[in-house]
């Protein structure tokens, strides 16, 4: 069985996922959690008595890396060494593509191209020569519909035998100017003595990089002591000029590869423009978007509901399962408060996330969001913020994590960190049965609108922050708003169901384990020490709250309230579980709440806001972590937080008082 | 372009009376929202019905396009009529969810609420100018056409 | 030669010049927004723009737009 490992690069909206799935079916898994496709999948598909190994790489239309994933989808085409690497065409659209598989081609490593969508080029009148195509480039050229796994076995056909040949020695050159080509052989000499340290490009490729301007080569090279001849004394436009002379050069290529292989009906109005001008309307844009979420959130709240009771219901048949056997009262609690109620914490959300997820995922998939996108730009770009960033904080409003991880596709720094900081103030779906609780037992009948005050506060706050940091902190504007606007495409059930199952899996197993591990924390801290009544003030639990109260007395929470901020940082999901621990049961902790004395509605307003501001999930942490890569702005962002809650919960009380006691 | 076409001429006339219709089915809602007026069998839904009255006025807008840029009068009635379909299909699906949820909790509910949305009512007149529009659009891509 | 940002909805256009160097237009150039290349505007807001190249699209929001030198085509 003979391993092959090929890298899938290409355009971004080519079809990339979906010939990854046609490729490796249900044989595949994600390097890390998955935000809005933009990590490394790994999958495999076995023919005849080869096993092929796929990487799907996240989309660029260059080697030049400038975002996150750009710069992972580069760093795995130059330094991975992959047996061959298959660009994904979009059929419809196949000379900008080019512009990539100019650079692809002089990596070095044998290619196949796959020309997708060969269905809508059909239909629009376009008509592809590809044994001209294949002429030109040296490489195969296979059609495939990926939508309809059409062409597949030709593909992987194709790839086995380019791997076997090892023909990257035949691709097409590109032709650069004389000006360029005298330094090519220059450069390439000198470096080949310092092989070692290119890894797997050729002298001769990194020449062209150089070129080109690859940064990260040239920073790896200087850090070595080399001195690059020609490149270094070149001053900054001269550096400017000799790159854009290599990006002519390639245009002039792909524009001579499409004369000669593509013919195509051209005067025609487009409708997608017309779409995109009702779409993207100075008017009706904004509004026709806000409409969009409305639908796009209630459809996720209910169409969770009857699911979300499905699970409460099939919990409770279990509690009295185990409350009608005969046995050991606390192990009788370890099983129904500690492991049921843990499973039930993670169930009861996984509806409504994988809802959220599939809804996402097929308004990307009709390229309605980008449009979105640019249509929120204007008014995120007055908010210190980038256009990008607005789809990262509607995933927010399901669960951070993924939202923070979705922030990859933003290109400074600065951007992004702003964005992860203000993320943890879109309101989460976890937080939502606080609100629903506290709302219910405290304001009654007005406690849809008190929830909707809340969820306002979030953005507002977001809002504010945004500019502070961007005022006061990362001086300067967000970068310029930049973006592809995909044709149009009728979304495929079946993608995104796909990407619904991934992402909602990875939740499940990286945010279920943190939460059903939260809830057995909480259950140990409250049954312990031994033979105490569970969840009084006796307990470990209770002990830990009245130690911690003191610290909270001005914002007015009782012990069971700071135990349950504990427990809220670990998952929010907890919190109403602590507190039904803690009040001697869930189901009369509507009635122990409202019973309460030390509890109102100012403070119920209070505490509520507190949940909203103070802390992102400890899931939610880690990614922060993992995303900016720097301890110090990760503590930022929880230093922030906390003092922001206690801040804003603290006027909120003195205004909720003085409004509600008038 | 004097002579206007005939299914353009219905279609166009169409454009119009949906344009009303929508609004008419917005108002409602947002009155029975409102509380104002009751009785009618119509959901109770201030943001759908801002969100109805919003379509209305593109619907308006598209109309009022049509004497002079014939290919603006198809794209807002497309994507306005388009819309409104999918939002009416999304009122049944949430009323639905809804209503499954309640009944599951063993309470009672009236299933009739599943399609008493306004969008619905709209949608369903809306029908007729979507297929219709839809189909012209279509006819711009074809080669060698142009929206006329 | 006149900023794209000043530019109308339905004009047809050739860029002359991108203004700026370094990320911007490295970043514009790989999506095919080079000298000599026609564009279509497709729509216009107050200073952001969406082109047609071909059979791209592409949104450039007002900082991206105030770069891009183009010539009207009549």
């Amino acid at each position: 069985m003979k391993d092959i490992r090929i890298l899938l690069s290409g355009n971004p909206n080519v079809g990339k996922t979906t010939l990854f799935n046609a490729l490796c079916g249900v044989h595949q898994h994600t390097g890390n959690y998955p935000g809005v496709t933009v990590d490394i999948k790994e999958g495999k598909r076995q023919i005849n008595n080869h096993n092929i190994i796929v990487s799907d790489l996240p989309g660029t239309y260059s080697l030049s890396a400038f975002s996150p994933d750009e710069q992972v989808a580069r760093d795995a085409l130059l330094t991975s060494n992959p047996d061959s690497i298959v660009q994904i065409i979009d059929a419809t659209n196949i000379e900008r593509n080019l512009f990539l598989t100019t650079q692809l081609l002089e990596i070095g490593i044998p290619m196949v191209i796959a020309l997708n969508m060969c269905d809508l080029a059909d239909e629009q009148g376009i008509s592809i020569d590809i044994e001209c195509l294949e002429k030109c480039l040296k490489v195969p050229v296979v059609r495939i519909v990926a939508r309809e796994g059409e062409g597949i076995d030709k593909l992987t056909d194709a790839i086995i035998s380019v791997t076997e040949k090892k023909t990257a020695c035949k691709h097409r050159e590109i032709e650069y100017p004389h000006s360029i080509t005298t330094h090519l052989s220059e450069i390439g000499d000198y470096l080949s003595s310092s092989a070692s340290l290119l890894g797997n490009l050729s002298p001769k490729y990194a020449a062209i990089r150089l070129m080109e301007g690859d940064e990260h080569l040239e920073k790896m090279l200087h850090d070595n002591g080399l001195v690059i001849p020609f490149i270094d004394k070149c001053d900054p436009a001269e550096r400017d000029g000799i790159a854009e002379d290599v990006l002519l050069a390639r245009y002039r290529t792909a524009e001579e590869i499409m004369t000669c292989s593509v013919k195509c009906t051209m005067g025609r109005v487009m409708p997608a423009d017309l779409i995109d001008q009702v779409l993207t309307h100075r008017i009706f844009g904004i509004p026709i978007f806000l409409s969009c979420m409305w639908f796009t959130f209630q459809l996720t709240f209910s169409a969770s509901a009857p699911f979300a009771v499905a699970i409460e219901l099939i919990f409770g048949y279990f509690t009295e399962a185990i409350n009608s056997i005969e046995m050991n009262p606390f192990i009788r609690s370890f099983l129904a408060d500690g492991i049921i109620g843990g499973i039930g914490s993670v169930l009861v959300f996984v509806p409504s996330i994988f809802i959220m997820f599939l809804l996402l995922s097929i308004l990307e998939d009709t390229g309605y969001l980008a449009r979105a996108a640019f249509v929120m730009d204007r008014f995120m770009h007055s908010m210190g913020l980038h256009g990008r960033s607005f789809i990262p904080f509607l995933m927010g409003f399901g669960c951070n994590v993924p939202a923070i991880m979705a922030t990859r596709t933003l290109q400074s720094r600065a951007d992004r960190i702003i964005t992860i900081i203000t993320i943890p103030f879109m309101s989460c779906a976890a937080r939502l049965p606080v609100y629903v609780l506290f709302a219910g037992v405290f304001f009654g009948a007005v406690a849809g609108n008190v929830i909707f005050f809340l969820y306002i506060l979030g953005i507002v706050v977001a809002i504010v922050t945004a500019l502070a940091f961007r005022r006061f902190v990362f001086k300067g504007e967000p970068s310029p708003f930049i973006m592809e606007l995909p044709p149009y495409r009728k979304p495929s059930g079946t993608a995104a169901g796909i990407h619904m199952w991934y992402k909602g899996r990875e939740y499940l197993k990286r945010a279920g384990i943190v939460i059903f591990g939260g809830v057995l924390v909480v259950w140990a801290l409250a049954s312990l020490p031994a033979g105490v009544e569970y969840g009084s003030a006796e307990s470990l639990a209770g002990s830990l709250g009245q130690l911690l109260q003191p610290m909270f007395t001005p914002l007015g929470f009782n012990w069971q309230l700071v135990v349950a901020l504990i427990f809220g940082f670990i998952a929010k999901e907890v919190v109403v579980g602590s507190l039904g621990t803690l009040y001697g049961g869930e189901d009369i902790l509507e009635s122990s709440l409202a019973a309460d004395p030390t509890l109102s509605p100012a403070i119920a307003l209070t505490f509520m806001v507190f949940v909203l501001l103070y802390l992102p999930c400890v899931a939610a942490l880690g990614v922060i972590k993992q995303e900016i890569g720097s301890l110090k702005w990760t503590a930022i962002a929880v230093g922030y937080g906390i003092i922001t809650a206690y801040i804003v919960s603290f006027i909120t009380l003195h205004l909720a008082s003085f409004i509600m006691g008038a | 372009m004097s002579e206007i076409v005939y299914p353009h001429n219905y279609l166009y006339g169409w454009t119009g009376i949906v344009s009303v219709a929508t609004f008419i089915a917005g108002l409602l809602a947002i009155l029975e929202g409102a509380g104002i007026v009751t009785g009618i069998y119509i959901l109770p839904d201030i943001p759908g019905g801002c969100i109805l009255i919003l379509l209305s006025a593109v619907f308006g807008t598209a109309y009022h396009k049509g004497r002079t840029d014939r290919p603006g009068w198809i794209s807002f009635s497309y994507i306005a009529s388009l819309f409104l379909l999918i939002f009416a299909l999304c009122s049944v699906l949430i009323q639905g969810g809804n209503y499954l949820a309640v009944i599951m909790e063993g309470e009672e509910a009236d299933a009739l609420t599943i399609i008493s949305s306004s969008f619905i009512w709209a949608a369903i007149i809306a029908i007729p100018l979507y297929v219709g529009v839809s189909k012209l659009l279509y006819k711009c891509s074809c080669s060698g056409d142009r929206c006329e | 030669m006149v900023p794209l940002s000043l530019m109308r909805t339905g004009d047809k256009v050739v860029v002359r010049n991108i203004q700026g160097t370094g990320h911007l237009a490295k970043t514009l150039g790989q999506l095919g927004i080079i000298v000599g290349i026609e564009l279509t505007i497709i729509q216009k807001a107050k200073e952001s723009v969406i082109v047609r190249i071909g059979e791209s699209r592409y949104a450039l929001g007002a900082g991206a737009a105030g770069m891009v030198l183009v010539e009207p085509q009549l």
